[in-house]
C-alpha cells in the first residue's frame, strides 16, 4: 500500500484535527441516532415476566439492531410495582406476541402505563373508548397486563397511543408530534418526559436578554480600550484584566450575581419599590434579570475582546484616508471603523450566545429552577416578567440526569435535551465563523 | 510674492524620537503649480508632505520644529483647526487606499462628512469628480460595486477624485503612480497636469522622468535636507549641487 498515503494519515496535525472532530461528530451522532429514535412509538410485547403476563416496551428502539442482551424494557406498571425497568433474555422478546389493543397512556404527573383500554366512564355511565382524547371529568379504565384494573382521570391523560394498532404513516406521524413537542411541549412526568418548551423558552429570553446588555456594554468598552490603546497605563491594565476576566471559573460570577445584583441590587430594589410585598422578595432573589446580569457579565471579555481586535484590524491606511480628507477622530471612528468591526463584533456577541446558552453553573445561584409552572413571557402587561425563575435547557439536562427518579426513564429527555443544546450552540458557533471569514474576506479585498 | 505662494516652508525639522527625519528645511511652494518633491528613499520626502496636512501628528513620537504657513496663516501648533486645514489640503496615497464601500460611496465619504446629505447633490458632486479624473465613462455603470474591484489604476485615479471631491485647494500626491503599471502611471501623469488649472499639487515622487514630465518646480531633498530647489526645466539640465546631479543622472540613489 501506498507509504506516504499511510504517513499522511498518521500525521501529527491529523491527529491533532481527528482529536477535535471525532467527540464532536461522535457525541452529535449518538444524539441524534439515540435521541431521535428513543422517541420512536415501537410496539408493546406480551412476555413472561416475574409478574406473570407482561406488557413491555423495548426501551430502545435499537435493540434489534444492536443486538444487547439481554434487554432493557420498559413496563408500564410502576404503580403497582414501583420498578419502571426491566432485563428481559432477548428470546422472550423475540417470541413475545405484540397483543392487538394494547395501548401507552401517558400521564401529565406519573410515568406511563401499558394496558387494554376497557371503558371510558363518567360517573356511572360506561362507554367503549372511541379512540379521541377524554373530557377531563371523565375516567379511564385501563386492564393492566398483570389483570389489575386502574381509574384514570381524563385530566391527568397527556396521550394515549394504541401502540400495536398503528399502521406506518401513523406512526412516523406520532413520532413527528413528539419530536415537535420535545421543543414545543411543557414537560411532563418531572421533567422526565414532554417537552422542553418552557426551558427553551427560559433559554432563548436569557440570551436574548443577555444580548441586549453585553452588547452596548462591550462595544463601548472596546471603544475606549481602542481609543486609549496607546496611552495610559490603566488602559493597558484594563485590557489585561478583561482578558483574565474570561478565564474567571463561570460559578464566581454566580456567586458574584448573587451577592451583587440579588441581594445588593435586588434587595434595594424590594425595599424602595416593592415594600408592600415583603418579606416576600420580588426582585431579592434570582430571576431572570439577574441571570442575564451575571450572563452579560460572563461573556463581557468575549465581546469586548473580539470587537476590540475588529477595530484593530481596521488598517492605518483607511484612518489616513478618512483623516486627510477632513474627518475629526470621531467622524473616523462612528463612520469608519466602526462599521467595518461590526463583523467582529456579531462574532463575539455570536460566541457570547452560545456560551451563554450552554453554562449553567452561575446560574444555579441566580433564578434558574427546575420547574416553572409559569413562562415568564405571558400575553399580559408587562408581558415579560423579569423577576420570575426560569427553566433552561442546560440545567434541566443536569437535573434529569441527577435528580430524575429513573435514569432509564429519564433517557429519552436526556438524549433529546442535550441534542437540541448541542444543535443549539454548534449552529451559533458555525454562524459565527461564517461571520468571520466573511469580515476577514472583506478586509483582504481592501488593503489591495 | 506672497500673492503667488502657497505653502512657505520655514526652518521646518522633525525628528522621531531620537532619528531625524527632517533638516531645517526652508522651501516655497508656488499656486497653481506642480511642485516635485524628489530624493532617495527615506530621505524624508513624504515626511514633509505629511506635514503640509499635519498628518504627522499622527505619530506621537514625531517632533516637529519650525514654520509652515498656508497662504500666509500659520499651519503648525496647537491651536490651528487640523480639521479645517486638511478640508483645504486633500492627499492621495502611495498605495491606492479605498475604503471598502461602493466606488459611490468612496466618493460621497469626504462630502457626507462635509454634511452634505440630499442624494442630488451628492449625485452630482460624486459624478463631477469622477468626470474631473476621467474615470465616469469607466465606472458610471458599476457604481454601486465595491471599489476594491476595480484595477489599480483605476483605484487610484478614484482616490484623486475622492480627494478633490470635497474641492480642497492643494492636493498632495504621494508617489501616487509608484504601484501602478506604465499605462495607468501614464494617465495619472496626464491627469495631474490637467489639474493644476484647478489646483495647486504638490508632488512627492522618486521617478526622475516623472518629475520632469510633470512639474514646474523641483526640490531634491537628501537626507532631511533640502540640497537645492529650482525650476524643474534649469535642476534638471543644470543642476548646482554635485549630489543633485549626480542623483538625476542616476549615480546615487
Amino acid at each position: 500500500m501506498n507509504l506516504a498515503r499511510l504517513k499522511a494519515f498518521f500525521n501529527p496535525l491529523a491527529l491533532g484535527v481527528a482529536a477535535f472532530f471525532v467527540p464532536v461528530i461522535g457525541l452529535l451522532l449518538l444524539l441524534l441516532v439515540d435521541g431521535l429514535l428513543a422517541l420512536w412509538p415501537g410496539r408493546l410485547h406480551q412476555v413472561d415476566g416475574p409478574n406473570g403476563q407482561e406488557l413491555v416496551l423495548p426501551a430502545r428502539a435499537l435493540w434489534r439492531v444492536i443486538g444487547q442482551d439481554p434487554v432493557l424494557v420498559r413496563r408500564g406498571l410502576a404503580d403497582v410495582i414501583g420498578q419502571d425497568m426491566l432485563l428481559l433474555p432477548r428470546a422472550k422478546l423475540i417470541n413475545a406476541s405484540q397483543p392487538k389493543g394494547a395501548v401507552r397512556v401517558q400521564r401529565f404527573n406519573a410515568s406511563g402505563l401499558f394496558g387494554y383500554i376497557v371503558a371510558v366512564c363518567v360517573q356511572a355511565r360506561c362507554e367503549p373508548y372511541q379512540g379521541a382524547l377524554l373530557e377531563p371529568q371523565s375516567q379511564l379504565r385501563l386492564r393492566q397486563s398483570n389483570g389489575e384494573l386502574v381509574l384514570i382521570a381524563g385530566a391527568e391523560i397527556a396521550r394515549i397511543d394504541p401502540l400495536n394498532d398503528l399502521a406506518m404513516p401513523q406512526r412516523v406521524a406520532r413520532w413527528l408530534r413528539a419530536l415537535l413537542g420535545l421543543i414545543i411541549d411543557a414537560p411532563r412526568n418531572a421533567n422526565t418526559e414532554g417537552g422542553m418548551g418552557p426551558a427553551l423558552v427560559g433559554t432563548s429570553l436569557l440570551v436574548i436578554l443577555m444580548s441586549a446588555m453585553v452588547s452596548p456594554l462591550g462595544v463601548l468598552a472596546a471603544l475606549y480600550l481602542y481609543r486609549q490603546q496607546e496611552r495610559g497605563r490603566f488602559a493597558r491594565a484594563a485590557r489585561v484584566a478583561i482578558s483574565n476576566l474570561a478565564a474567571v471559573p463561570s460559578v464566581l460570577y454566580g456567586a458574584f450575581a448573587l451577592v451583587a445584583f440579588v441581594y445588593g441590587l435586588g434587595g434595594w430594589m424590594d425595599a424602595h419599590f416593592f415594600a408592600e410585598r415583603l418579606p416576600s422578595p420580588t426582585f431579592g432573589t434570582g430571576g431572570l434579570l439577574w441571570a442575564a446580569c451575571a450572563m452579560a457579565l460572563l461573556t463581557l471579555p468575549i465581546v469586548v475582546t473580539m470587537t476590540l481586535e475588529g477595530l484593530e484590524r481596521v488598517p492605518q491606511s483607511l484612518i489616513e484616508a478618512s483623516l486627510a480628507l477632513g474627518a475629526t477622530r470621531e467622524e473616523t471612528l462612528l463612520r469608519l471603523v466602526l462599521p467595518l468591526a461590526r463583523g467582529a463584533f456579531l462574532t463575539g456577541l455570536i460566541l457570547a450566545i452560545s456560551r451563554a446558552a450552554g453554562e449553567i453553573a452561575p446560574l444555579m445561584l441566580v433564578g434558574v429552577v427546575k420547574s416553572a409552572p409559569q413562562l415568564p413571557l405571558t400575553s399580559d402587561y408587562p408581558y415579560i416578567h423579569l423577576e420570575q425563575k426560569f427553566m433552561h435547557l442546560g440545567h434541566q439536562l443536569f437535573d434529569l440526569a441527577v435528580h430524575s427518579p429513573s435514569l432509564e426513564a429519564a433517557t429519552p429527555m436526556l438524549l433529546s435535551c442535550g441534542l437540541l443544546l448541542l444543535l443549539l450552540v454548534l449552529g451559533l458557533n458555525s454562524l459565527a465563523y461564517l461571520l468571520r471569514a466573511r469580515l476577514i474576506r472583506g478586509l483582504e479585498s481592501m488593503s489591495v | 510674492m506672497s500673492e503667488d505662494v502657497c505653502f512657505e516652508i520655514e526652518q521646518l525639522s522633525v525628528r522621531f524620537s531620537s532619528r531625524p527625519a527632517l533638516k531645517s528645511v526652508s522651501l516655497k511652494l508656488k499656486r497653481r503649480e506642480v511642485s516635485a518633491i524628489i530624493g532617495p528613499s527615506g530621505c524624508g520626502k513624504s515626511t514633509l508632505l505629511r506635514c503640509l496636512n499635519r498628518l504627522v501628528d499622527l505619530d506621537p513620537e514625531a517632533r516637529v520644529d519650525g514654520a509652515i504657513s498656508l497662504k500666509g496663516q500659520p499651519i503648525l501648533g496647537s491651536g490651528v483647526d487640523v480639521i479645517a486645514l486638511r478640508a483645504r489640503v486633500g492627499m492621495v496615497f502611495q498605495k491606492p487606499n479605498p475604503f471598502p464601500l461602493s466606488v459611490f460611496e468612496n466618493i460621497a465619504y469626504g462630502l457626507r462628512v462635509r454634511g452634505i446629505k440630499r442624494t442630488a447633490e451628492l449625485d452630482e458632486r460624486v459624478e463631477l469628480a469622477l468626470r474631473s479624473v476621467g474615470l465616469w465613462t469607466e465606472v458610471a455603470s458599476i457604481l454601486l460595486e465595491p471599489a476594491a474591484r476595480l484595477s489599480l489604476g483605476q483605484q487610484q485615479r478614484l482616490m484623486i477624485a475622492r480627494a478633490i471631491a470635497v474641492e480642497p485647494e492643494v492636493l498632495l500626491l504621494d508617489e501616487p503612480a509608484s504601484a501602478l503599471d506604465p499605462i495607468s502611471t501614464l494617465k495619472i501623469e496626464e491627469l495631474i497636469f490637467a489639474l493644476k488649472e484647478r489646483f495647486t499639487v504638490i508632488l512627492v515622487t522618486h521617478n526622475m522622468q516623472q518629475a520632469a514630465r510633470v512639474s514646474d518646480f523641483t526640490a531634491f531633498l537628501s537626507n532631511g535636507e533640502l540640497i537645492e530647489a529650482g525650476d524643474t526645466a534649469r535642476m534638471f539640465t543644470n543642476p548646482t549641487a554635485k549630489a543633485t546631479e549626480d542623483y538625476i543622472t542616476g549615480r546615487t540613489g
